[in-house]
């Protein structure tokens, strides 16, 4: 079974700690981990893709020191490696301007405004996770129990 | 400003100077053509006919308009100043050249005024050399409008700043009891919050006692977490342990917090090793508690920081010494210096002139420029880290010279540092609100002060100047 890993990106290690805690009903399919920085992120994703892992998803916070979220997720975009996986900006301080640098120039594919939904951030991470198990062409049935099935039907239609 | 021009006129346009001193010299030097007014005496009255031009040889006088239109009802009957002037000024100078000959403005005496006065039928002197009168008064008409132009210009410059004060301090006022509000709402919640997180803490502690005995330790342990191990290490570890110990993720990432080194390894109960697929929840458990009340006091530590923005529950007065407030302010930051040595030039400071202030505003002020200096070295670990400060003053000005031998402010970074919300420290829970330096900001300005930062590395310095008692708003 192909390991996909989710990285939570945050500097506070409460905020960190509660976010990982929120997708741990995840851990037996994906693999949960956490970076306190940018480069802490950007280092960890190469150490993943050199083992033949994968990364199928960021959770990134806006504001940190060191370099910001929008920042981050716009080098993964732009990294051919990492351009299934799926993005999502976790934000205490959402202004117009950065939520369409956001949108724009990092694509990210989701934004949470902090204090967030732990549903909703759950529900979304199964919906991009899916997708992102479909578009790799990865055995979807190894992760069926925590696929998103409105997302799954609509790709086994097109098929 | 005013006497400023006179002296760029004399200078500037000499031509003109030396018609306006023959205009002086010969048309108001008869001692027959002199008139002396009383204070408030009227030389020329507004819509009233003139036919005399005057030169004032002594004391001061006040131009003033008062609106009489009907139009503008709100200012009606208010009277506003046009010029002011003392020897050497003409008064009259429209009305003595333009028909009707009425008078636009009143000019009134300030103090005693000895005034020459010209007669609108007095023959041009020396006509076939300067021309008519109107002619030869062409230069002092032109100076005397320019004049005014200056002095109309200076009192909308006075207007504007002063309605920038005004802004300011409502904004402060306004801010303040936003804050205020705000302050108080929060800080309810935040002791519910701590209170109540408190009382599940022991009833947790309680149950886990007598019930999961060996759990108990671990529930401590994560509630008393404090160590610093960075995300890179824990990651390692956990990929150690999940092999080592046959542990799921989530349990082997507790174990790698848990423990630094084999020996902590070995001091944990086997029992607690053993089961610690199960146990490792009570240490997330105690550590959760740990969090909340944590953040709950970096959320009151916020509040108290936004009350201090408002700034309104100061009060300001007269002999407040600046080597008491850094006296104050190094007390409270003492306990926490830890390896930084902290210079204070005492003499100097002990020689400083008093201040219009407030002792916490300035406490606050020295604490927050200090304690950013601290953070700065021990962030860059500064070899033998020093924070010295000296003081200096002018007769107007008071200055405090805060250095420090740490990694200095780039250029790029120095533009910021006193903006809300911008911060280059890591630790989230006990600093880093990026509001220290915005708040010395906001308070040297409402002082009228200054803040000059002079940065390279292994020499920042923050010259904050005030100013003195009898100065204080004078700027």
């Amino acid at each position: 079974m192909e390991t996909i890993n989710i990285i939570c990106v945050d500097d506070q290690s409460d905020v960190l700690d509660a976010v990982t805690r929120d997708l741990r009903s995840l851990e037996q399919f994906y693999r949960v981990e956490g970076a306190e920085s940018a480069e802490d992120c950007l280092s960890l994703m190469n150490e993943m893709d050199e083992r033949g892992e994968s990364v199928g998803l960021v959770i990134s916070d806006h504001v940190m020191p060191g370099g910001n979220g929008v920042e981050l997720l716009q080098k993964i975009s732009s990294n051919p490696i990492f351009k299934e996986t799926r993005k999502i900006l976790l934000t205490g301080q959402a202004n117009h301007a950065d939520t369409i640098r956001a949108v724009n120039e990092a694509h990210i594919d989701n934004y949470f405004e902090k204090p967030w939904n732990p549903e909703d951030l759950l529900a979304t991470t199964k919906s991009l996770l899916t997708s992102f198990v479909l578009d790799k062409g990865f055995e979807y049935k190894d992760f069926l129990p925590v696929l998103d099935q409105v997302v799954l039907l609509s790709y086994l239609k097109k098929d | 400003m005013f006497s400023n021009i006179q002296g760029f006129m004399a200078d500037d346009f000499g031509a003109a100077a030396v018609q306006i001193d023959r205009l002086k010299r010969v048309y108001f030097s008869n001692p027959a053509n002199r008139l002396s007014l009383k204070k408030g005496d009227e030389i020329v009255s507004q819509g009233k006919y003139n036919d005399s031009l005057f030169l004032v040889l002594s004391g001061h006088v006040l131009g003033k308009c008062c609106i009489e239109s009907t139009e503008k009802q709100d200012l009606f009957g208010r009277c506003f100043e046009m010029f002011r002037g003392g020897a050497g000024t003409f008064v009259g100078v429209h009305s003595f050249f333009s028909e009707p000959y009425l008078s636009f403005f009143t000019v009134e005496a300030l103090d005693d005024v000895e005034v020459a006065f010209l007669k609108r039928d007095s023959a041009p002197i020396e006509k076939e050399k300067y021309g008519s009168l109107q002619e030869q008064f062409i230069p002092m008409i032109s100076n005397e409008l320019v004049l005014r132009n200056f002095h109309l210009l200076e009192k909308s410059i006075d207007n504007e700043s002063a309605l920038n004060r005004l802004h300011r301090s409502e904004l402060n006022a306004s801010l303040g009891q936003l804050a205020a509000g705000l302050a108080h709402e929060l800080n309810n919640a935040i002791g519910v919050i701590s209170r109540k997180t408190d009382f599940i803490a022991e009833a947790l502690d309680r149950i886990i006692e007598s019930k999961i005995t060996e759990a108990h330790d671990l529930f401590h342990l994560g509630e008393n977490y404090n160590a610093m191990i960075s995300s890179e290490t824990i990651r390692e570890r956990t990929r150690l342990f999940e092999k080592k110990k046959n542990l799921s993720h989530m349990a082997a990432k507790v174990l790698a917090r848990l423990v630094e080194t084999e020996e902590d390894l070995k001091k944990l109960d086997k029992k607690v090793l053993d089961d610690f697929e199960n146990l490792s929840r009570y240490w997330e458990l105690g550590h959760d508690v740990r969090d909340i009340r944590l953040a709950a006091k970096h959320a009151a530590d916020i509040v108290k920081s936004v009350r201090t923005l408002g700034g309104s529950n100061f009060t300001r007065s007269e002999g407040l010494s600046i080597h008491e407030t850094l006296s104050r302010a190094i007390s409270l930051l003492k306990p926490n210096l830890h390896d930084i040595k902290l210079e204070v030039d005492l003499e100097s400071a002990e020689k400083m002139p008093l201040i219009y202030g407030d002792m916490t505003e300035l406490v606050q002020i020295w604490v927050n420029i200090i304690k950013n200096s601290c953070d700065a070295m021990e962030a860059a670990e500064t070899k033998d880290p020093k924070v010295t400060i000296s003081c200096s003053h002018t007769k107007t000005h008071v200055f405090v010279h805060i250095t420090d031998n740490g990694p200095g402010i780039s250029e790029g970074t120095a533009d910021k540092i006193f903006q809300m919300d911008f911060t280059t420290k890591k630790n989230g829970l006990s600093f880093g609100l990026g509001l220290g330096l915005a708040i010395v900001q906001r308070i040297v300005d409402s002082y009228g002060g200054e803040i000059i930062l002079a940065s390279r590395p292994q020499n920042t310095t923050f010259n904050i100047k005030l100013p003195v008692e009898n100065h204080y708003g004078n700027d």
